[in-house]
């Protein structure tokens, strides 16, 4: 069972990590973060996220490869993903339906509206929302 | 001072295959820096994960130290400790092995802390400044937007802004040749930067150079078709990619649905020669501004085009009531924009003048053609019903608001400085300049205009006359400008218009004695009715 309100972010530019890390913390999220594909491959079969958010282009292991692994691996297999990146053109539309990758999201992005998109990937926990009001 | 059990030698183990990054030596850097405050001589070395020994210097001599995979080893007395993520290091014989490995862990997260933070604001900094760059080229390019009737420089401006703000090579726009694109733009190439083609020897930005260019970009273009929204990427392209950065971004600039141009970038360099999202982002919102623009260039010339139409229609129609005549108004246009120009007013405003020139007498229009032809001296009565012209005219174009700045000096052309013309009798700087320019050139074209009745005058004598009435009648500084023309051109003006004449009235003859009750003879032209009085009395008495 998928932990409901976690998301890895997985991106190897800490700017681009912290700032989505940031909002979703303030949005509700439990967040896990990780440098790279293997971090995150790592991260993602420990912690169990609910939706993934990663870069495509990385060291070691690239958002490609780790979402190829993730899909080759019974726990994580159904795990919806979020790219971010700034060569969308290199993902094949079909090997990301294929992959299951939700969106493909070119860099720059909008906080805003990543974070919106996030949501109707993943929908807050109601109570928390509730206890904070 | 080398003393065994303070002599250190940190190994740092990328994380990466090889090269290890950065991260890690600045980060056992950082510990080494630390142990050697403490007055412990330490050294560090940075391996890559996958190797197994290192050569370690100690004391001086290299020395070979095996890492194994839990990174924990002696070798020679050397202890290697792990370092968190990131490495290993190893303490050649310390008194305090296990403090020193604590401290050295802390620091080490420290570091990592540290250098991720300062990587974030680096990281930060650097797309902030970038962001700063792109916002200041957006307000640029929409700044500029606001000037329809200078296409090039806008178009410059914005290929320029875009070259400046990311790391092409080059950056260009082309525009194609067809009906739907703006005529300024029509067939055109603005390149930033060294688009150097793939034709051996030929120089960047020389026109064979350029050609090639055009009929690389066109061809691409065809390609995208009509309808082409989105961004394309050439993997490589055997006129514009170059050898380094062989993709050539290609993005179209469309108007109604349909292709008129685009925008190309290529020979991207920097650390990144790949062609990224946010070079497309910035290359298709920039579009989006040229599309916008372009759309705007072709209303206003849509308006313009209308505007100068209808002002041919009503300068067609008082010729074709006063064909005697025909030319008077565009002669009359070219001296008033001239004397404009002379006595310095702005380009715009002497163009204003221009369009004065040509419609000063649409009020001739309402006045019957009977008086407007006849041959001979006028009865007050008739020169009566001819003084309504610049009132009518006034009437005729007041409904016409691009026209709103010409009006007044259709109503005033007739006034005089002396305060004894018509309609209003204003006098000096009461009446308005386009009015008082139309003046003195209407007066120069009537008195060197054939007449039935007399020749033209002698130039010499018309530019006396124009002198002489020069404070009573005309503004006399404006007649002082006036003797500076160059009246060759108008002499074309008149042989053009004497031929265009003969021609129409070889042709007209026949439908003319239909359509008018009287046949058109000898003329007055209104000009002359300016000053008809003298004028009339002169010519009789001579």
């Amino acid at each position: 069972m998928n932990n409901t309100n976690t998301i890895l972010i997985c991106d190897d530019e800490a700017h681009i990590r912290q700032l989505v890390a940031h909002k979703l913390r303030g949005a509700g999220y439990v967040v896990v973060e990780a440098r790279d594909g293997a971090e995150g491959l790592a991260a993602a079969t420990t912690s169990m996220p609910s939706l993934i958010v990663t870069d495509l282009q990385m060291p070691n292991m690239s958002g490609l490869e780790m979402v190829r692994a993730l899909r080759g691996q019974e726990a994580t297999q159904g795990v919806p993903v979020i790219m971010l990146t700034a060569r969308g053109y290199f993902i094949a539309e079909e090997e990301a339906k294929f992959l299951l990758i939700r969106e493909i999201v070119p860099k720059p992005f909008g906080l805003k509206a990543l974070l919106d998109r996030i949501r109707v990937i993943v929908p807050e926990n109601e109570g928390e929302i509730k206890s904070a009001a | 001072m080398n003393q065994p059990h303070q002599s250190i030698a940190l190994a740092g183990v990328g994380r990466l295959e090889s090269p290890p990054t950065l991260v890690e030596p600045m980060l056992v850097q950082h510990v080494v820096e630390k142990l050697r405050e403490m007055g412990i001589d330490a050294q560090a070395v940075c391996v890559a994960a996958h190797e197994v020994a290192h050569e370690v210097v100690k004391d001086g001599v290299p020395k070979r130290v095996e890492i194994s995979p839990d990174a924990q080893l002696l070798l020679d007395g050397s202890h290697v400790i792990a370092l968190p993520g990131c490495g290993v290091w190893g303490v050649a014989t310390p008194k305090n092995v296990d403090l020193t490995a604590a401290l050295s862990r802390v620091w080490a997260a420290d570091a990592a802390e540290l250098m991720e933070a300062r990587q974030a604001l680096e990281g930060f900094t650097l797309q902030m400044s970038d962001a700063y760059d792109t916002i200041d080229m957006l307000y640029s390019i929409g700044r500029s937007m606001r000037a329809p009737d200078a296409p090039t420089p806008f178009i410059k401006n914005v290929v320029e802004r875009l070259h400046s703000v990311m790391h092409f090579g080059w950056v260009t726009a082309r525009f194609l040749d067809g009906a739907r694109v703006p005529r300024s733009l029509r067939n055109t190439l603005h390149t930033h930067g060294n688009l150097t083609c793939a034709l051996a020897g030929e120089q960047s930005n020389s026109a064979r150079c350029n050609e090639e260019v055009v009929r690389a970009l066109d061809e691409a273009a065809a390609q995208l078709g009509d309808g082409a929204k989105r961004w394309q990427i050439l993997a490589s392209n055997s006129v514009l990619s170059s050898k380094q950065a062989p993709q050539v971004l290609l993005q179209p600039i469309s108007y109604e649905g349909r292709l008129v141009g685009v925008i190309a970038a290529g020979n991207k360099g920097g650390s990144d020669i790949l062609i990224s999202s946010y070079d497309l982002q910035l290359v298709e919102a920039a579009a989006g501004h040229v599309s916008a623009f372009v759309e705007n260039v072709a209303l206003y010339q849509a308006q313009q085009d209308l505007f100068l139409g209808t002002i041919q229609a009503i300068t067609a129609a008082i010729d074709a009531k006063d064909r005697y005549t025909c030319g008077h108004s565009e002669r009359v246009a070219f001296l008033a924009s001239e004397i404009a120009r002379l006595t310095g007013v702005d380009a715009d405003s002497c163009r204003r003048v221009h369009i004065a020139g040509l419609v000063h007498d649409v009020g001739k229009i309402g006045v019957p053609e009977a008086v407007l032809t006849k041959r001979g001296r006028l009865t007050d009565e008739e020169f009566g019903l001819i003084k309504l012209h610049p009132t009518i005219g006034h009437r005729i174009l007041c409904g016409i608001p691009l026209l709103e700045d010409v009006i007044p000096s259709v109503l005033h052309h007739h006034e005089r400085i002396d305060g004894r013309g018509y309609p209003h009798q204003i006098s000096g700087d009461a009446i308005p300049l386009f009015a008082r320019l139309i003046a003195v050139a209407d007066t120069f074209d009537a008195m060197s205009s054939d007449r039935s009745y007399r020749p033209a005058m002698p130039r010499e004598r018309v530019l006396a006359e124009l002198q002489r009435s020069a404070g009573s009648q005309l503004d006399a500084a404006l007649v002082q400008a006036f003797m500076q023309i160059d009246l060759s051109k108008y002499d074309e003006l008149v042989q053009r218009h004497a031929q265009d004449q003969d021609e129409q009235l070889a042709s007209d003859v026949p439908s003319l004695k239909t359509d008018s009750a009287q046949p058109a003879t000898g003329l007055i032209g209104t000009a002359e009715v300016t000053n008809m009085n003298e004028e009339a009395k002169k010519d009789k008495a001579a």
